[in-house]
């Protein structure tokens, strides 16, 4: 019996002939073979797996991104209420201006003409015992120019800038003003300091606990009647009675304030 | 068995490169054919040939296409590959780029051959024959980073070199 064999490249070859004649067939006849259609069956899942995984990857960088503009706008709105708050801030300390500027200019009605309306800057109530406020030569402040809040004098200007001046208040240790006891005959002089006192009463002078004091312009600076304070419980020293006083302006309160013309005294 | 195994896995992937989600271009890679470039390598030129064959065979049926003319292109492009590989001492990188080259190029020019010859539409036209000389080309290059990648860090030599260094 002949044994046939073939060179593996040659059987290689006549393998490739038949095929292309297999091919020729399938093209004339135009059918798919049923391994063809298993295998679709077969393939068609993982496509469609990939295809879901896909989605889900695109899924998964969209939802990325929509939180990161999340996060973008939770930021900006964060800035944006910051800013509103300053704003509120900003325009309720204005208001407050305003108020307090509206009750001075009513408690003070003959004083609309001339004063200056300012609106304090800064306060040391406790170290140097002063306010800045925010009107200055500019404006037509003057030194010594007397400055009340509603409930009354609070101080003078004792430092003038071109757009700012200085406000000594009459707590400071140097403070003084001409005043009077609503009541009580005679003029004293309010010194200033922590524990304001009224002195240069005549001696033996009786002083009702809770009067008035007000100015009485004599030093040149404020004018008459504006009201300083509240006597307290007088004590007879041996010349002269020293009343303590309670200021009745209260600096810590003020916002805004009102500068009166220096008031010029004939010599 | 292990080329076979590859082979299955080639033809999975391709399938899975047909899907929708994914750029259009990718579908027209040879997947398979870098499985038979792979076979090619230090094998006599007619073993590289009936592999590629069967190769061949198996992703005409898996696009549906008539049965045949892949598997005259893979067998050509095995034995193309194997016989340049000898001959032009192709190896590492080299060898998978220009290998994955050269069996696309014999398969695409086999294949428009054999339908041409036939009468038949061919299933792509240059375009397509285009795509997947790149197509293929560049998952050559991207086999021959990962094979410089692996020998990099799990072949026996990295292994010596990283056993000497704990020494040290």
């Amino acid at each position: 019996m002949a044994r046939l064999a073939l060179r593996p490249d040659l059987s290689l070859a006549l393998v490739c002939l038949g095929l292309y004649v297999a091919t020729a067939a399938q093209v004339r006849l135009g059918s798919g073979t049923a391994l063809a259609v298993a295998y679709q069956a077969f393939a068609q899942p993982v496509a469609q797996a990939v295809g879901h995984l896909t989605a889900l990857a695109q899924d998964l960088a969209v939802g990325r991104q929509d939180w990161q503009k999340t996060l973008a706008q939770l930021q900006q709105l964060k800035e944006e209420n910051q800013r509103l708050a300053r704003e509120n801030q900003i325009l309720a300390s204005e208001l407050l201006i305003l108020r307090q500027a509206h009750e001075l200019l009513g408690s003070f009605p003959s004083f609309q003409r001339q004063a200056i309306l300012a609106a304090v800057v800064s306060r040391d109530l406790l170290g140097t015992h002063t306010l800045v406020v925010n009107r200055g030569r500019r404006h037509g402040v003057e030194r010594d120019s007397a400055v009340v809040a509603t409930e009354g004098v609070l101080g003078r200007v004792d430092l003038v800038w071109e757009e700012a001046a200085r406000v000594q208040l009459l707590s400071h240790p140097a403070a003084a003003a001409a005043a009077r006891v609503v009541g009580v005959e005679g003029e004293a002089l309010l010194l200033g300091g922590e524990r304001p006192r009224l002195e240069g009463l005549p001696p033996y002078t009786e002083v009702p606990v809770k009067s008035p004091v007000v100015t009485t312009g004599s030093e040149g600076i404020y004018a008459p009647g504006l009201p300083l304070g509240i006597t307290g419980k007088s004590e007879v020293g041996a010349m002269f009675t020293v009343v303590p006083v309670t200021l009745v302006a209260r600096p810590e309160d003020a916002v805004a304030v009102l500068l009166l013309p220096r008031r010029r005294v004939a010599p | 068995m292990k080329f076979a195994f590859l082979l299955l896995v080639a033809l999975l992937v391709q399938a899975a490169l047909t899907a929708p989600s994914l750029p259009w271009l990718l579908s027209a890679i040879h997947v398979w054919l870098v499985v038979v470039v792979g076979r090619a390598r230090g094998a006599p030129a007619h073993t590289a040939g009936w592999f590629g064959l069967v190769a061949g065979l198996a992703a005409d049926l898996s696009r549906g296409l008539p049965v045949g003319p892949s598997g005259i292109a893979g067998a050509l492009a095995g034995v193309g590959v194997a016989r340049a590989s000898t001959v032009f001492e192709l190896a590492g990188p080299l060898f998978w780029v220009i290998g994955t080259l050269l069996a696309t190029g014999i398969t695409e020019a086999v294949t428009a051959g054999v339908y041409a010859s036939l009468g038949a539409p061919p299933p792509h036209s240059w375009l397509g024959a285009a795509a997947a000389l790149a197509g293929t080309a560049c998952l050559g290059f991207l086999t021959a980073a990962l094979e410089w990648g692996w020998g990099r860090f799990f072949s026996p030599d990295a292994r010596r070199r990283r056993a000497l260094r704990r020494r040290r």
